[in-house]
């Protein structure tokens, strides 16, 4: 999410850290925001307004999908058998132009209170961000086979309007023997945004959160620390309605960055960075299930565009688990993500004590939905990882005394939706372990357990 | 008196042979402007049967809200069935009220008597969708949970932009 990248982004460049070292400590500590840092959810009103579906057609509880919402996703954001849209005459199978009737424009407003169990020091406690978010959705049909997501946000703390997460897709359907096969193109600017599950990094659990509380340091590359900073072009299909299978090649398109990158860049991927993606999903009785891989291999130059890089190789596995119960639906999701950092950049500069660190990231998150009107979500992260006393090294609130990236702790969520676009939330992040450690975990004095948060959000979208 | 001569005499022959058969250029294009103004004529008369149809329809469901009509399919019988520049002529504002009536917790039985029966329907996860069409106006649905009652909805968008 732009805005917690770019609170991370300021509050590492004010760091002591090693200029080489920045870009990986702001990739892996912006990734950690992903982890548990403010999140982008996606549900559009545009889309009913254009298929005249209900939003509990697509979603469960906004933001989460259902099976149909996955297959709107699937088919490019268009529904052909659904839509409403005008025609001019043409040939007979194709119209020269096809418009929606509604025009595909939908907004977002977050606002929010953060409190953390102690506060901060020299700031103030019980944090209110009105807006914390507030978007503007192009969210619809262009043609048949064409749709697209494009989400433009202004946060609070940036003041600043910019591109969010954005996705358009090319979608069409064909048989292979008798057996239907979907496939698509997608140009999309943050790796996982394209998925269409709940336990890939874009859109997993807790679909909002808190973007000025503290949150551990470490996270992988393909856990959001590259939303918004690349350009990603892709193809997908989905055969027989079970196998999945996608993927998209990343390219550095920063966002508020010179253009083309030159000497003075950050973060700069070197060539292209591969994403892909593999899922079987099955369903029997009341029962759905998904179990797939996903990954993402990218060369990162910390400064200019050219010399040493560092090597990220992630790899990850993930399951998601649907049942209806009666009027009432259970979700549940885990994540597992192997990465594999080899920073020959970095370590050549002294900004790492290691050459090369692993780092394990797993979550697991289950909903119970009261209809659509309620939702109680239970969830568990754990970050663990290679002590680098240069890479994690001690500093007030978010650095790690003992050089460590471990963190784990539990989400709990309540939340209601009163109106199926309306969102009254209450998560309360507890950590048993922040960056290395429970007690003076930062070299300050701060504990773990001072970083727990209570994040209230009104959540409105029309 | 005249006299003709064979070569007169002949072309006379074919000059009547030819309009006793065919008749002339001139009579060809006289009929068909006749029968055109006949289509015309008819035509006048279907639309204006179809148009005391369409009013009486509309009357019959302003009159009868409690009825069971299915709304939905009195519309597509109202509504013109050329292409999108024919004018619509829906009766937007009782159709729009009676959206408006859905409430939370309805069965099937009242939203049936209320919006009419759906189009086509649809089993989403464990609920179930009913879904409406409205020409030139767009498309609506009603989600219904597995035990039969009204969860959620989305009215047509009834002249609204977006």
């Amino acid at each position: 999410m732009k805005s917690s990248r770019l609170g991370v982004w300021e509050e590492t460049k004010g760091s002591r850290q090693q200029p080489h070292g920045r870009f990986l400590i702001i990739s892996v500590a912006l990734v950690a925001f992903a982890v548990l840092g403010a999140r982008d959810a996606k549900a559009v009103p545009s889309f009913a307004r254009q298929t005249g579906l209900a939003c509990s057609s697509c979603h469960t509880v906004f933001l989460e999908l259902t099976a149909f919402g996955r297959a709107f996703k699937m088919h490019g954001y268009t529904a052909q058998a659904m839509k409403e849209q005008l025609e001019e005459p043409g040939t007979d199978k194709v119209a020269p132009l096809n418009i929606n009737r509604t025009f595909p424009l939908s907004v977002m407003l977050q606002t929010s209170l953060t409190r953390t169990d102690k506060q901060q020091p020299g700031t103030q406690n019980a944090n209110v961000e009105f807006p914390q978010q507030l978007s503007i959705f192009l969210a619809g049909e262009i043609t048949p086979h064409i749709g697209m997501f494009l989400q433009a946000t202004y946060t609070g703390q940036d003041d600043n309007f910019t591109l969010d997460n954005t996705d358009i897709r090319y979608a069409n359907d064909t048989e292979i023997g008798d057996r239907e096969l979907i496939y698509g193109v997608t140009l999309n600017n943050n790796p996982t945004v394209e998925d269409l599950w709940h336990s890939t990094p874009a859109w997993t659990f807790p679909f909002a959160s808190a973007d000025s509380a503290p949150s551990p340091a470490a996270g992988a590359l393909v856990d959001g620390a590259l939303a918004q900073q690349v350009a990603g072009l892709g193809g997908y299909f989905l055969w027989n309605k079970h196998l999945y299978a996608n993927v998209t090649l990343y390219r550095s398109a920063q966002i508020g960055a010179p253009q083309p990158p030159s000497t003075t860049s950050n973060g700069t991927l070197r060539d292209v960075a591969p994403y892909w993606r593999v899922a079987w999903q099955q369903t029997w009785g009341p029962n759905y299930l998904e179990v797939g891989t996903f990954g993402l291999f990218a060369q990162v130059i910390p400064t200019g565009t050219a010399g040493a890089t560092n090597k990220f190789t992630d790899l990850a596995f993930d399951a998601q688990y649907e049942r209806a119960l009666g009027t009432d639906s259970l979700s549940a999701h885990v994540t597992y993500i192997y990465e594999n950092q080899q920073l020959d950049a970095t370590h050549a500069a002294g900004g790492s004590s290691n050459e090369s660190d692993k780092l394990h990231t797993v979550r697991l998150d289950g909903i119970y939905h009261f209809q659509n009107q309620l939702a109680l979500s239970l969830g568990y992260f754990l970050i663990h990882g290679t002590s680098d006393s240069g890479l994690y090294a001690p500093a007030a609130i978010s650095g790690s005394a003992n050089g460590s990236p471990d963190s784990d702790g539990v989400l709990a969520e309540i939340a209601y939706f009163p109106w199926q676009n309306v969102r009254l939330s209450a998560l309360y992040t507890a950590y048993t372990e922040f960056n290395g450690g429970a007690n003076n975990y930062d070299g300050s004095g701060r504990d773990a357990f001072d970083n727990n948060t209570l994040y209230l959000l009104i959540w409105l979208v029309y | 008196m005249k006299s003709y001569t064979p070569v007169r005499l002949v072309v006379v022959l074919i000059v009547v042979t030819a309009w006793l058969i065919g008749g002339t250029p001139g009579r060809a294009e006289s009929n068909d402007i006749d029968d055109l103004r006949q289509e015309v004529t008819a035509l006048k008369r279907t639309l204006q049967s179809l148009n005391a149809r369409v009013e009486s329809l509309e009357r019959q469901v302003s009159a009868r809200p409690e009825s069971n009509a299915p709304v939905a399919a009195a519309l597509e019988n109202a509504a013109p069935a050329a292409g999108p520049a024919a004018t619509p002529s829906i009766p937007q504002a009782s159709v729009r009220e009676r959206w408006h009536n859905i409430t939370r917790g309805m069965s099937l039985e009242q939203v049936e008597a209320l919006i009419g029966h759906p189009e086509r329907t649809m089993k989403v996860s464990a609920n179930t969708v009913w879904y409406y069409s409205y020409p030139d106006v767009g498309s609506g649905s009603v989600v219904f949970a597995a035990d039969g009652s009204v969860i959620d909805w989305q009215h047509p968008p009834f002249n609204t932009w977006w």
